[in-house]
């Protein structure tokens, strides 16, 4: 029983590593420019350019691969649907046939379609947890507000939506605990999470879930009061203890990642007329 | 064989993982049927992990656990009965609360071990009454709007009403105002005099040790480092005082007077004995 150990998503691995140096503005930018950059590519030179650059970053990031990798295993089940869709049900018609399963057909054109919606899924997944894994939430936070600033004349709430989530992060943690507690209490009294049909174990959550709402809403009361009690006031004439700065080390690595992302771009028949 | 049997026990949270951390190491203990055990350590020694053993609720990451005689790594173990052997009280207790009446909330865990509604009623009407709440004027009530001593007691119920051999309690007194724990305190004391339960204490509060139980085991870093009579332990004072841990008031008293140059025993816990300490000192007998 221990619920943190499977949800890595949303954790922060502090180390000393360039990438955790980067301002997040930074990161979340190259986060939005990779994503692109992942939908744009369309053959394998592609995508073996971007895999040899997000390994790169991995390890100049000091994250463990394995540890990075394990955030995979809840859309595992997702990855696995998606694949096997995309492989019988592509809408490809015409193409070499691979093999058949009854009424089934799979051409070779389906199935490296379907590998490369695959691998798109896993590209996301890493690009997005690389950049939670070396930026702390409230960095995270810092950045979206930053980021979202000019838009505040538009009517924007930035800094409330910051705030936001920078509550809702910090309570992720706190929640799962709460409920691994909450759960072992229970099963302490004989409890049983794990058994039986949908509806009984659906049945089994009200124990978990009434006192987790209760200690959920008393927890938004008290932070709520103390916040008060410290005269928050909202986003209006607010200063910060830490305030973002860019360096020249965040023009670089951005440059490197659009030039890098433009690079994936390139269809291999390109390739081959400028490398002549 | 002892009720509850460790031997090396090892647990690390989150092996395998960047996070992982070491909660104990190598704890080798044994709880006999009928001992009322304290369990003193500062913040972050590993007590909560420990006792979440005995319950089979954490499985030894290396070493062995054994209550009465089930070994819960065993595959065929039958974890139920061990769970209603040992019953665990969490700290804050009346936050796993959730009926809609004080009574569904006590049958919640008979309800589970599947006896008879009869049954049930004999058993929630037991506990209610050995945590001092009247299940007549209580029982219909909403758990959630009781006072907090009352919500613990109500909580504390609903573990009773399991019939565990093992009382397992985390700090069952924090947060509560003086009267309150002292009336906690008292029952679990009750408890143990007048129904012969096996009672395993996790406190912060040295006096409450001094008071209640028979026996020390201080935890620190993982690992026992005292273990044995309650008076042995609070004699060993410097010790204590380097894991951070203090004596009862009543013992540190003490020390001070032999500090001033007054020759009294050291060795007491309560404040009678005290009493009569210092007259022995000053001839008033």
């Amino acid at each position: 029983m221990e619920l943190t150990r499977y949800v890595t998503i949303g954790q922060y691995l502090p180390r000393e590593s360039p990438v955790h140096r980067l301002d997040p503005r930074t990161k979340i930018a190259a986060v939005t420019v990779l994503t692109v950059a992942v939908f744009v590519v369309r053959d394998f030179s592609g995508y073996a350019l971007l895999t040899l650059f997000l390994l790169a970053v991995v390890v100049a990031s000091q994250i463990p691969l394995g540890y990075l990798l394990r955030g995979l295993r809840p859309i595992l089940f997702l990855l696995l649907i998606t694949v096997v869709l995309n492989v019988f049900f592509s809408g490809i018609q015409s193409g070499t046939v691979l093999f058949q399963l009854g009424p089934l057909v799979a051409t070779r054109e389906a199935v490296m379609r379907a590998a490369f919606v695959g691998y798109r899924l896993v590209a996301l997944i890493l690009v997005t947890s690389l950049l939670t894994f070396t930026t702390s939430p409230v960095q995270l936070t810092d950045g979206i507000e930053r980021i979202l600033r000019p838009f505040r004349r538009l009517g924007v709430p930035a800094h409330e939506l910051a705030m936001m989530m920078t509550i809702a992060l910090r309570f992720i943690p706190t929640l799962l605990e709460e409920t691994e507690k909450i759960m072992k209490a229970q099963m302490a009294r004989g409890a049983e999470f794990e058994r039986g049909n949908v509806l009984r174990r659906a049945r089994a959550l009200v124990p978990v879930l009434v006192p987790l709402f209760v200690s959920a809403f008393r927890r938004a009361d008290e932070l709520a009061l103390a916040m008060e009690a410290r005269c928050y006031r909202g986003g209006e004439h607010r200063t910060r203890m830490k305030e973002l700065h860019l360096a020249p080390r965040d023009g670089v690595a951005l440059l490197v990642t659009l030039a890098v992302s433009v690079l994936f771009a390139i269809p291999y028949s390109t390739w081959q007329v400028l490398l002549r | 064989m002892a009720l509850i049997e460790c031997r090396h026990l090892t647990h690390v949270y989150l092996k395998g993982t960047p996070l992982e951390a070491v909660a104990l190491q190598d704890v080798t203990l044994s709880i006999e049927a009928g001992e009322f055990v304290g369990l003193i350590g500062p913040t972050g020694s590993g007590k909560s992990t420990l006792i979440q053993h005995f319950n089979a609720l954490l499985r030894p990451t290396g070493g062995e656990v054994r209550i009465a005689g089930i070994n819960p790594a065993d595959k065929r173990a039958d974890v139920k009965t061990l769970r209603q052997q040992v019953g665990l009280v969490f700290q804050y207790p009346e936050h796993q609360l959730f009926e809609e009446t004080v009574y569904d909330d006590v049958a919640y865990g008979p309800r589970n071990l599947g006896l008879t509604e009869d049954q049930v009623r004999e058993r929630v009407a037991e506990s209610l009454a050995l945590v001092g709440i009247d299940p007549g004027r209580f029982g219909r009530r909403s758990p959630f709007s009781l006072s907090g001593g009352e919500m613990r007691r109500v909580a504390i119920a609903g573990v009773l009403a399991m019939r565990p051999r093992v009382l397992v309690l985390d700090e069952p007194a924090a947060g509560l105002d003086p009267k309150g724990k002292e009336e906690i305190l008292g029952q679990i004391r009750t408890l143990h005099q007048a129904q012969g339960l096996t009672v395993l204490l996790v406190t912060h509060s040295m006096d409450e040790a001094a008071q209640l139980v028979k026996r020390l085991v201080v935890l620190a870093r993982g690992q026992i480092v005292m273990d044995g009579p309650v008076r042995e332990i609070f004699r060993r004072a410097q010790d204590l005082a380097a894991l951070g841990l203090g004596v009862p008031a009543i013992t540190a008293l003490m020390l001070r007077l032999r500090g001033a140059g007054m020759a009294v025993t050291p060795d007491v816990l309560t404040v009678d004995e005290a009493r009569a300490a210092i007259r022995e000192v000053l001839r008033w007998n």
